[in-house]
Parts: C-alpha cells; structure tokens; sequence
C-alpha cells in the first residue's frame, strides 16, 4: 500500500458561476522512503496540491489519504516546509524548534526533548547558532531552521512547499545538496515541490511535471535512476541527466504551448523611425514634414497570435 | 536592407576604477569587445565580477575611467535613447498603465510622428510581448514575468541602435524565464537590433546569443575566454538541446565558471586562448606572449 495516495481529486475555488476549478483528476501515489519531485509553473496549482496532502485543503471529489486512512486536517504525521520559512521571530533557533517537539512529544522527559532538538540542529548544522533569532540568520540558515523544525517532529512524510525558491543560486545549491544527503541518511518520504527542472532531477528518485492545463493535471513521471549521492558538477556530463533533462522541459514547455488560447489580430507597424538629438545635425527634423521614415516599406500589417 | 556594420560598438580598453579611502579600486581591467552589427553577444561571470559595471559603462549610466566607447561610429557619452536598457527588475511607473509606460518613451523619440503611429506603435509591440489584451492595466495587476514583457516592449518600440539587458529574467522562476526569452527572440527576430545581455544563467546564454564573452572573478575583472554559438537562427529550444553541440557549448561555460574564472590571462605568461577569443583579440590588436614567441 502506497504511503500517500491521492485519487481521482478535483479542487475549484471561489463561488459558484465565478469559480476557477485548479485541479482536476490529480493521481498520485508516493511509495514509503521514495524522493517526489513535482514540478510546475507558478500559479499552476502546485501549492493547492500539496495542501491537498498537508491536510490544509480538502477535495471537492476524490480522496487523499495517509497509510490507507483518510486525510481530514494537518498533522504532525506530515511535515510541512514553507517557503517563507514561518519561524517565530521572538523564540531562538532552539526555541523554534522545541516548541514543536514540545507539543508532540509530551511524553519524553525534558532531557529526552532537549537531546532530540540539538541532534536536528547538528543535522542542518547550526550547531553554532543555536541560541541565534530569525533575524540573526541569513535565508539558507533560516530555512535549515524550517528543515530541522519538520524532520524533528519524526514525519512520516516531508511536504517542501518551494523550500528553496526565495534563496540565491548558490545558497539553493548548498541546501540541495544537504536535503539530499540527510534524506540518504533516514530515508523520511519527501514530497518536495518546486519551478525548476534542475532541482528536481538533481534530487528525485521520481520527477511528475503538473501540467498547466486549465484545470491542471499531472504528467507521466520521470524517474531519476542516477546514482546517489548526485555530484551537481559531474551530472552536467551524464548522458542520463541530459535526457532526462530535455524531456522534463520539452513536457513542460509542450503543455504550456497547447494550453495557449490561439488569437490573432492584425496590427499595424507604422514606419517610423526615432529622431537623434545627440547629432551634430539634430534640428534637421525642423526642415521635413513629419517623421522619418525608412522609406522601403509602407506600415506593415502584422498577424500576431498571442 | 543597408550593408550591416562590423563594428556597431567598440569597447576599447575600457577600465573602471572607483576611489576608495583605501586607495582606487580597480573593478573591470582592460576590457575589449567589439560587436557587429545585429549580433547579439552575452556577458557572463560569477556574481560581483563587474559584468554589469561593463553594462551600465555602455548605457552611459556609469562613466568610464580609461578607455574608450564608440557605438555606431560615434563616441558615445551619457545615456540616450539610442541603447534601450532592460533591467532585472521592470521600472515601470506604477500610476501608468502598461500602455502609458511604452507611450512615455515613444512619445519622446517619435516626438514628430503623428499620434496615431505612436499609439501603433506601442500597441504593436505589446501585442508581440503577449500583452495584447492586458496593456490597459496597471503594473500592480500584471505578474512578475507580464511586468518584464512590458519593460521588453518598451526597450524594442524605440528601435534603438543598442539593446543593452541587465539579467532581465533573473527575477523569474526558470519556467516563466523560458516563455520569456522566447518572446524576446521573437522580437528579436523581427528587428535585430545588437543587443548585449549580462547573465550568469549559462542555458540562456546558449540559448539566445550568438557569442558568449565569459569575465573572470573581480575585482580587476577581465574577458577571461569567448565561445561562438553556432547554431541557425531561428532557434527551437527543443531541437538546440538535442544537440549534441549544445552539451559541448555548456561544459564549456560550466567549466570556465567553475574552474577558469579566476585565470586572468593578461596575468598568466603561458595563456592559450580558445581560437574565438585568440580572434576578438587579434581584432584589438592584443599579442599574447605564447602568441608571439
């Protein structure tokens, strides 16, 4: 039995005549300890799909459920990473990451508590900013904060909402390649989502695009079988990463192109030119009448499809 | 069609120095560029290597502290409407409709032209842009990527000699910056202006230019190797990246930026430069010592 199963779901939102339906007939299936990468151009739905798992929102038809039984709300069973990060701006790293551990395990000692928040620390390795606020920390480090936040409330699958798209290239880099390398270590389901094709070899076991038809879909899924763990520099000459690579963008890209709404409208290109001010002879255009022009072609007329 | 100029902008030498309290800086060292006529060539380097200081020297925006600028047979000074400039962020005036904001430039530089060329004309290219149904609005309704169109038509309606594109899709996640490099080449293809892009993304570079200028790491930053695209106009990024050509294109980029950028070869006594940067060279007149020995 998969851990995550979403069946034949459907979300709209908004009132009834005025409603923008985002999702229709979503599929999935998430095996325990498997990689899923779900790919997506911005406002296509991605985020309404992962609350459908999160428990943030439900269906309007079809089911989501966890381990067989039915998703009614969020829970700690399922943890969620923002992009925005989400941290309490008053409370430490440490407190940040407590407060969570507090509320879900209750029944473990203080110091059984306090060992659990410092592991998960050590595994983003802020060790050295433990007792640091928010606003201390830079984007990467915050988001770590996040990371190690979700992974210490023991998930049974990681949501990554975007995890990395607010960071800097390289930063994003450093966080891949960590995400990576804890994920190797305990092996928790991860359902990560983002706008990068790249990112999303680089990480997966499995790739689904979400296609940006109205209401959007999910594509065939790509699996990744390159070996781990990934080397960001080698993989650029892995035969398997380009193909892999040409067709997660060419499906992508082939979808957004049939989903356009083919219009044309003829427009006019008037043949004008612009006037130079900066020549020596600039008040020439004192002696003509009107613009100058190129003198070859008259106003074209143009069909544009948008 | 008159005959295209070889030489529409000459970067000769050109150095930046900023006064710093500890002394001047040298931020671009001895950079040389010369660019045809409707080429479109692209900046690339790591982030704070001065490409975009090498940009705004073009613009006119940043002045030059050695060296020399002629764009179109002309020493150029100060910034003018004849190098349109897209920057990474839209600009746009946010109490003006897309329309108004294309209107604002048109305006002044077909100040001759009767009205109703003029609003041809910026209808024309927001239409292209895709942009044909919303150029009523307002910057605040449009998204992030409808903004940068606008900010692109805006650059081609006043069919400038210079295009002059400062990471304009750097802003936007990877998908949007794929519609939106095609609908730049889509302008580009109907007027080839030369433009000259600054990037750090290397399948863009590829993707859209004709040659790749790469800079290594400032400060003193200098053209540190040149990589000729080769392949047909127009181009379909799906048939480019089932070249194989097009692997070999970006290993080549991937390794400078990783491992080269930091060789400068006026520094290096034993540089061997790729044959295209040995022929931008030649161009300046600039002997290599390996060369003449």
């Amino acid at each position: 039995m998969p851990l995550i199963e979403i069946k034949n779901a459907s979300k709209g939102f908004g009132l009834p005549g005025q409603r923008t339906e985002v999702l229709k007939d979503i599929n999935l299936a998430v095996e325990e300890g498997e990689f899923v990468v779900i790919v997506g151009y911005s406002g296509s739905g991605k985020s309404t799909l992962i609350n459908l798992i999160s428990g943030l929102v439900t269906p309007d038809s079809g089911t989501a459920s966890i381990s067989g039984s039915p998703i009614t709300g969020p829970g700690p069973d399922r943890g969620l990473v923002f992009q925005n990060y989400s941290l309490l701006p008053w409370l430490t790293v440490a407190e940040n990451i407590a407060l969570a551990v507090d509320e879900v395990f209750k029944d473990w000692t203080k110091e059984q508590r306090a060992a659990h928040v410092a592991k998960h620390i050590a595994m983003v390795k802020l060790s050295h900013a433990a007792h640091k606020l928010p606003r201390e920390l830079s984007g990467g480090m915050r988001q770590r904060v996040s990371v190690a936040r979700t992974l210490a409330l023991n998930p049974k699958v990681l949501l990554m909402d975007e995890p990395l798209s607010a960071l800097d290239a390289l930063t994003r880099a450093t966080l891949q390649d960590e995400i990576a390398d804890i994920w190797l270590k305990n092996k928790t389901t991860v359902i990560w989502i983002t706008n990068d094709p790249d990112e999303a070899i680089l990480v997966a076991d499995r790739v689904i695009p979400l296609l940006p038809t109205s209401p959007a879909t999910l594509g065939e899924s790509i699996i990744v079988d390159i070996e781990r763990p990934r080397d960001r520099k080698a993989i650029n000459h892995d035969p398997k990463f380009k193909s892999l690579r040409a067709h997660l963008i060419s499906m992508l890209l082939d979808a957004k192109g049939k989903n356009k709404v083919k219009s044309s409208r003829k427009l006019t290109l008037p043949d004008i030119l612009p006037e130079d001010l900066s020549l020596p002879n600039s008040f020439e255009f004192l002696n003509r009448r009107g613009p100058k022009r190129r003198n070859e072609t008259k106003n074209e007329e143009v069909e544009v499809s948008a | 069609m008159s005959v295209t100029n070889p030489k529409m902008l000459e970067l000769d030498r050109l150095w930046k120095i900023y006064d710093t309290p500890k002394g001047p800086a040298t931020i671009v060292k001895d950079f040389n560029l010369k660019l045809r006529e409707g080429e479109f060539a692209t900046l690339i380097g790591h982030s704070g290597c001065g490409k975009s200081t090498v940009l705004m020297m073009v613009a006119g925006l940043s002045e030059l502290s050695k060296g020399n600028m002629i764009l179109a047979g002309k020493e150029a000074v100060g910034p003018g409407p004849d190098r349109g400039i897209v920057f990474q962020s839209p600009c746009l005036l946010p109490w003006m409709t897309a329309f108004e904001n294309v209107m604002l430039g048109v305006n002044q530089v077909y100040f001759t032209a009767s009205k109703a060329e003029r609003v041809q004309m910026a209808e024309y290219y927001l239409s292209i842009v895709g942009l044909g149904d919303a150029m009523h609005k307002h910057p605040a309704e449009l998204s992030q990527g409808m903004r940068q169109r606008v900010g692109i038509a805006r650059a081609f309606a006043l069919q400038p000699k210079m295009l002059l594109l400062d990471e304009p899709f750097g802003m936007l996640d990877s998908l949007t910056r794929y519609e939106l490099q095609e609908v730049l080449l889509e302008l580009w293809r109907r007027n080839r202006i030369t433009t000259l892009m600054v990037t750090h993304d290397v399948d863009e570079a590829i993707f859209l230019s004709d040659r790749v200028v790469m800079m290594t790491d400032g400060p003193e930053a200098e053209v540190g190797d040149i990589l000729n695209i080769p392949f047909e106009r127009p181009r379909n990024r799906k048939e480019i990246m089932e070249d194989p050509r097009y692997y070999e294109l970006r290993e080549h980029l991937i390794t400078f930026l990783n491992d080269r950028s930091h060789i400068r070869p006026s520094l290096e006594p034993e540089f061997k430069p790729s044959p295209d940067m040995a022929a931008e060279m030649a161009a300046h007149a600039i002997a290599f010592p390996t060369a003449a020995a």
